[in-house]
């Protein structure tokens, strides 16, 4: 679940890590020195590719005056509203359905279904119903997240193991202690996974509905400059949103490692 | 009580509804009258057990063996009120099962620790439930740890034990919340041949210090005549008793003792050939 998750061989020792880091490092700043070395012998078109000299220059300038700060603000805004409510209410109604088998069953074919279908194709709907301010793309944010959560935490009802159930009635407990005590915990792990899911799935349903109709959000200033060929800003657009990007996930990775302790594999050596 | 069982000899089938006469003074704790339980498995219809009939009465060891799918374990989750017949009466101190009861606790083969609490969590899930305030808990499972030869691992979560220490805390977990009638599911029979000989063991030594009441589903003739006072020998689908046998090696012997008893081997080839009529390979 945690850190041998990404494939990655862990490094063995201190200078490995340092070495790793290095070669990081170098390729940005290759690949940065290439593409401005290009554009500055005109060999590719800053009109069409940019210029890295251009973004950092148009970071730096918007971030200090705040112009940037305010369009992360409002797409960062949108994302968390969204992802939460829709994670909450999802969640809540996934949970909700180990108390009734019959619901379950009815429900079983448009899970199916709408497990399917791209969530992305309800903004255009959305943004009918909610505008072009911020509410329509929190909207498609719950609605995507929400649907996603309702999923895993389903499944996750579903995975629980009817023996252990037993075994808690068995020392005293009711259905409700069956409930919190197994059927939460059994589920936390296709939770976990979903808000990993949604968290960029909300970023996605989000920067789609600011192309779509806005007049603020990251994602609107990746449409609008690309619109008038200002590559560099646009480039510099997408730094920042993967910046977020990068955030969030690490924000998730650090809950996941709080709400799923036991199941470190750090811990395993200890006896085996 | 033991010589009478000895006089009477290993392979004198006793009758199914006198045969426990001579028990009779110790009050009945089970009783499992005529019961039949049908499961609907799709179209299908698969009668588990067919008019089931046996007793236990206070502190007894029964044990029950037969053929895989005879429908031991459906007779257990009767017991423990987690599932109901559809024709017969299942009764515990008289009181007919209408659902989980605190006299009933039960062990599976699987141990059923929850990988996300500790042993300590483990051990008083029960007692959590049953609204036992936190430090009064802790100290009885801490207790209960030590005693099965568990201390210091309080704090570890189950993955860090080895198959025998966590079907120690299982029965840590199981007794914690005090059950007088105890049904085993083949409780041991995940383990390595060593461990499940010493947890035999253990087990047994256990059991009659607290005086519990148990009845043992088990595949294995030895561990059944080792530590049984009686055993019964269910038929092959659908489940019913066709022979019942009183040990003799139950009381005052450890298995490993009984195991080496020259008559140990009559009495385990008597259930054997009783086993065999109904194997089919």
């Amino acid at each position: 679940m945690s850190k041998s998750k990404n494939g990655a061989p862990k490094p063995r020792t201190a200078a490995d890590q340092w070495t790793i880091l290095g070669w990081q490092i170098g390729i940005v700043v290759v690949s940065l020195a290439v593409w401005e070395f290009l554009v500055a012998r005109e060999i590719i078109e800053e009109f069409f590719f940019g210029q890295p000299s251009g973004v950092i220059q148009y970071l730096v300038e918007n971030t200090l005056n705040g112009y940037l700060l305010v369009h992360t603000w409002v797409t960062v805004y949108e994302v968390i509203l969204g992802f939460v409510l829709g994670t909450v209410i999802g969640t809540a109604a996934g949970l909700a359905l180990w108390w009734s088998p019959f619901l379950s069953r009815v429900l079983e074919p448009f899970a199916v279904v709408l497990n399917a279908t791209p969530k992305i194709v309800v903004a255009p709907i959305l943004i009918v119903w909610f505008g072009i301010g911020l509410m329509s793309k929190v909207m498609i944010a719950v609605l995507i997240c929400a649907i996603v959560a309702w999923l895993g935490a389903f499944d996750g009802v579903r995975s629980t193991d009817q023996d252990q159930a037993d075994m808690v009635r068995a020392v005293g407990g009711k259905r409700r202690h069956v409930f919190f005590k197994i059927v939460v915990p059994t589920s936390l792990p296709w939770i976990i996974t979903t808000m990993r899911i949604n968290i960029g799935l909300a970023l996605i349903g989000v920067i789609t509905g600011e192309f779509l109709s806005s007049t603020q959000g990251l994602g609107y200033l990746v449409d609008s400059t690309a619109k008038l060929y200002q590559m560099s800003h646009t480039i510099a657009a997408l730094v920042v949103i993967a910046i977020v990007a990068a955030i969030q996930f690490y924000l998730v990775e650090w809950m996941e490692s709080k709400l799923l302790h036991w199941s470190k594999e750090a811990e395993l050596e200890f006896i085996t | 009580m033991n010589k009478n069982a000895m006089d009477t000899g290993y392979a004198s089938l006793t009758e199914l509804h006198g045969g426990t006469d001579r028990k009779d003074q110790r009050g009945l704790r089970v009783e499992f009258l005529d019961v039949t339980k049908i499961f609907r498995q799709g179209d299908q219809e698969i009668t588990a057990v067919k008019g089931m009939t046996f007793k236990i009465v206070d502190r007894e060891f029964i044990s029950i063996i037969g053929p895989s799918g005879c429908g031991k374990s459906t007779t257990l989750k009767l017991i423990s009120g987690l599932d109901f017949p559809v024709a017969g009466t299942v009764r515990v101190d008289g009181q007919q099962v209408s659902g989980p009861s605190p006299t009933v606790g039960f062990m599976l083969q699987k141990d059923l620790l929850l990988p996300w609490r500790t042993i300590l969590e483990n051990v008083t899930i029960g007692l959590e439930m049953r609204g036992v305030g936190r430090n009064e808990r802790t100290d009885k499972a801490r207790h209960l740890i030590h005693k099965y030869g568990l201390g210091g691992f309080e704090d570890s979560y189950p993955r860090h034990l080895s198959g025998g220490m966590r079907q120690r805390v299982a029965l840590a977990r199981t007794l914690a919340v005090d059950p007088d009638i105890l049904l085993l599911d083949e409780p041991l029979s995940a383990l390595d041949f060593q461990t499940k000989l010493k947890m035999e063991e253990e087990l047994v030594r256990i059991l009659q210090e607290e005086k519990k009441t148990v009845m043992l589903i088990t595949h294995d003739i030895a561990e059944a005549v080792s530590v049984s006072d009686r055993v019964l020998v269910c038929s092959s689908r659908p489940g019913r008793i066709k022979a019942e046998f009183a040990m003799p090696f139950s009381k005052g012997h450890s298995p490993e003792e009984a195991r080496s008893k020259p008559e140990f081997i009559e009495y385990f080839n008597t259930l054997w050939r009783e086993l065999e009529a109904d194997v089919k390979v």
